[in-house]
């Protein structure tokens, strides 16, 4: 019950959310471990811009 | 469900058993302070929660460790708390939650034990149904962020609250999880711009990295713009960098060429090194020494071979005649001939053995080759990381000095230091690589002349060893000196440029040379930034949630409540609905709510702020008792502790109208007070419910004494019917009113008659006429009275409730007050 309530609201932010970054943290969020998940997430694309910009 | 029955033990206050029954509309428990009230509320919370809402709220928990149990309960004793529920289906269960040592709790229902209450709700989304003296504290009269919190648990919305608080977390603290390779990347990048800041000819670079919103192109063309001026034009963007380097070397030439840096290992190639070693030591492998060793037999083999091409020939001469011996011409029968060949095919196998080793032998100087021109190149590649102290001599160091000192001092010094010791171990590395080089030329010798020696190979290997454990020092000087070799560089080419006049192209070959980077930063930055936004976003969104709630569910529910408390000579300062606090530009705030007030149409800061203490009370309770209607719960009752805190009479007054609206509505109602006046109020105003009401009358080490009064003495009642008969406008109501009183106060009488007679308590609010005629009788009454008693019920159900069709006559009220009092004589008897 409470992993659909979240996804929920995930979706209807999601909906409100114009930066792709942004939709992929919200996406990401995970109630068992919130800060893990979102941090993990930001961190794949901080790398991912990193590694982008080289080609 | 409702309450039927509570009985504790050893908790809290209570030190003794102690059993109490609850009416199914109102009971009422009227205690002065400090004489256990508040252990009443506590046992149900405690049953139901496992904890109090104080333990709960504490700041310091250490400070209620073992304050269930009560003090003086013996130890071995198990405290407990049990309540008979009655069910929808007026089925009783039993709960019973038990206190161990460890402060653990064993719960039971219907004395079979059981891990959580069988209850179809999880217990902690569900408003509780207890309206407790300090509740409007944590409601009300907190921090916004923590009144947000608890309006988002009573409003069923904790999980939205939580998530909303994950994520303000997440966007506050995002230097957590920027991973190491970025941190450096824009701490490269920040030191560059800092550069650019210090020298005033590349200003409109600095201009453009001092923007609040930095574009990457635009301090691309910036860059590149002031390249131009440098290198000129018609030359191609991907030349750039080339020529400012260039044209920088060639300024700072005359005082000096090249760098001061010790290059550092990358980790491919400290592996590349070890893999090189392995082959190394595999040259001198137990294995390779065999195939080396066995070349000896070779020597041997040479006179084999000669004999095997001389028999060879032989062979072929005697296919063409078999009868004369190809040697010396003598004639030859077939067993020499089978001689002859057999020795041949002999020949031949050994010589097959002599190929075979023959190639092992260019095998074997294939390896040492390989190993000399391995060991060359892997040589080469350690050199080159101090090359640029290799080019070093005396003169350029004195060179050096003129342009470190005075105020770089310790920067000579260092580089000196450095050069010194590379020589030296450079000077061992190349002695050592001699070494190995002159043992590889001689095993390549001792093969071409067949003097294989297993000695040499073991000279081999010490030398190797001799050799490695030289690169090996001179790979942790490397390792040790690269930062300070870079750090006195960096000092170094800044004292050139000084002097050649070249900061600007040094910062320019550096931002040309950065370009990918800078524009990896600006977009890193970029993200990072946003994540204001990001959180901006999920808080309106989680605020819209709850303004949705509060605004208007929420609002118009407490204002119903609360307009019953409003009294006539009320000033127009109150309550006016729940809100978000919002910012100049019109924005919702996040997590603030407010609770808005108004003072005669005009709207006040807040109510916190503006309302009396009593108006906030009220409207605390309000929202309380909001809630609890709100959704579903398993509960049909509420548990009110001490609820007029500071009001005056008339509010007071008004609130019992709430009770009365509260049992009306279907809720089972404990009260609780230390207020004698306002309780008697109560029972007065609330008299046909005809509740049950306890009194705590002392309090020992045993805990409460508890005491049930009736609920309104029979005079009281017979006083009230009295005074309905002498107004001659009583309505019907007033009419059927004071009937029901005659008929509670019969009951009343009864139970008082009897106790006189027989020393035994009955409970009055169960009786019906078959009880009170049985009783009656047994206490001796006239039995033409107890008919006449018996004639008060005719017209009423067991609860007393009149039937339908009945119609109330003053005269026969006028008669059954008279057989009342006629009754009560008899407790003067």
């Amino acid at each position: 019950m409470t992993k659909e309530i979240i996804k929920q609201y995930i979706d209807e932010i999601s909906e409100k959310l114009k930066d792709q970054y942004h939709r992929r943290l919200i996406q990401a969020y995970d109630k068992e471990k919130p800060l893990i998940s979102l941090e993990s997430e930001l961190e794949k694309i901080l790398l991912e811009v990193m590694s982008s910009e080289d080609q | 469900m409702k309450i039927n029955n509570l009985t504790v033990q050893g908790f809290r206050g209570f030190n003794d058993k102690k059993s109490m029954n609850f009416h199914d509309k109102l009971t009422i428990i009227l205690a002065p302070n400090s004489y256990g009230k508040t252990s009443i509320s506590e046992a149900f919370e405690w049953l139901l929660y496992g904890k109090t809402s104080r333990v709960e709220k504490a700041d310091s928990k250490e400070e209620f460790k073992g304050s269930y149990r009560n003090i003086h309960f013996p130890e071995k004793s198990v405290p407990f708390v049990e309540i008979t529920f009655l069910k929808n289906d007026n089925s009783e269960v039993k709960y019973c939650s038990k206190l161990n040592n460890s402060e653990t709790i064993k719960r039971f229902v219907d004395d079979k034990e059981v891990k959580s209450w069988p209850l179809d709700y999880d217990l902690s989304k569900i408003p509780k149904p207890f309206i407790l003296q300090h509740a409007l504290k944590y409601l009300l009269l907190v921090k916004p962020d923590e009144r947000f919190q608890s309006f988002a648990l009573i409003l069923g919305l904790e999980e939205l609250n939580l998530f909303h608080k994950d994520i303000v977390s997440f966007c506050t603290k995002t230097d957590t999880c920027i991973p190491t390779d970025v941190k450096t990347l824009i701490s490269n990048i920040d030191n560059i711009e800092c550069r650019v800041q210090r020298v005033k000819s590349l200003e409109n670079i600095a201009k453009e990295f001092k923007k609040e919103s930095l574009n990457f192109n635009n301090i691309n063309s910036a860059i590149i713009n002031e390249c131009g001026k440098v290198v000129g034009s018609g030359i191609a963007n991907n030349q750039i960098f080339q020529k400012l380097k260039e044209i920088r070397e060639n300024k700072i030439s005359k005082y000096f060429k090249g760098n001061l840096q010790i290059l550092e290992y990358s980790k491919e190639e400290l592996k590349e090194n070890l893999e090189e070693e392995k082959f190394f030591f595999s040259c001198i492998s137990q294995d390779t020494i065999k195939k080396y060793t066995d070349l000896i037999a070779l020597s041997t083999f040479q006179f084999i071979l000669e004999k095997a091409a001389f028999f060879d020939m032989g062979v072929n001469f005697l296919e063409k005649d078999k009868k004369e011996c190809p040697f010396c011409g003598q004639d030859i029968d077939e067993n020499i001939v089978e001689h002859i060949k057999s020795n041949h095919r002999n020949l031949l196998k050994e010589k097959k053995k002599t190929e075979d080793l023959q190639n092992q032998k260019n095998e074997v100087l294939g390896i040492y080759e390989k190993l000399k021109s391995r060991l060359n190149k892997y040589n080469d590649r350690q050199i080159e990381k101090s090359k640029a102290f290799l080019n070093l001599d005396l003169n350029i160091l004195e060179k050096l000095k003129d342009i470190f000192y005075p105020d770089n001092e310790k920067y000579y010094k260092t580089i000196k230091g450095i050069y010194k010791k590379n020589n030296e171990l450079v000077k061992n590395i190349v002695n050592s690589k001699g070494d190995v080089i002159d043992s590889i030329e001689t095993i390549k010798k001792s093969i071409e002349e067949s003097k294989e020696d297993s000695k040499l190979i073991k000279d081999l290997g010490e030398n190797i060893s001799a050799y490695l454990s030289n690169i090996n020092l001179y790979i942790k000087f490397v390792m040790s000196k690269n930062l300070d070799s870079v750090e006195a560089d960096k000092i170094l080419q800044g004292k050139l440029d000084e002097k050649a006049g070249t900061e600007d192209i040094s910062v320019l070959i550096d931002l040309v040379g950065q370009l990918k980077n800078i524009k990896k930063k600006i977009k890193i930055l970029a993200i990072l930034n946003s994540l204001k936004q990001f959180r901006k976003i999920i808080d309106q969104y989680v605020t819209s949630k709850v303004l949705e709630i509060i605004s208007g569910e929420l609002t118009s529910e407490v204002m119903k409540w609360y307009s019953q408390i409003k009294t006539d000579g009320d000033p127009d300062v109150h309550f006016s609905g729940f809100d978000i606090e919002r910012t100049k530009k019109g924005e919702l705030k996040a997590r603030r709510v407010q609770i808005k007030a108004r003072s005669y149409d005009k709207e006040l800061v807040s109510a916190v702020s503006s309302l009396s203490e009593s108006k906030l009370n009220a409207l605390g309770l309000c929202v309380s008792i909001a809630i609890n209607f709100k959704g579903d719960s398993p509960f049909d009752f509420l548990i009110i502790d001490d609820p007029i805190q500071s009001w005056d009479s008339e509010h007071e007054t008004q609130f019992i109208e709430i009770i009365r609206n509260l049992i009306e509505k279907g809720k089972q109602v404990i009260l609780l007070s230390h207020n004698a006046q306002w309780i008697g109020m109560v029972r007065k105003g609330c008299r046909t419910i005809n509740g049950r009401f306890y009194e705590i009358t002392g309090y020992t080490k045993k805990g409460p004494e508890l005491l049930e009064s009736p609920w309104i003495s029979w005079k009281a009642r017979l006083q009230e019917v009295d005074a309905i008969l002498k107004d001659n406008r009583a309505s019907i109501v007033r009419l059927q009113q004071a009937e029901e009183e005659i008929r509670l106060a019969i009951c009343d009488i009864t139970s008082d008659i009897f106790y006189n007679k027989k020393k035994i308590i009955k409970n009055p609010g169960n009786f019906n006429s078959t009880i009170v005629r049985k009783l009656l009788i047994e206490c001796g009454v006239n039995s033409n009275l107890i008919d006449r008693i018996y004639q008060t019920f005719e017209t009423t159900d067991e609860s007393h409730h009149p039937s339908i069709s009945y119609t109330t006559q003053r005269q026969r009220i006028k008669k059954y007050h008279g057989w009342c009092h006629e009754l009560a004589q008899y407790l003067e008897k």
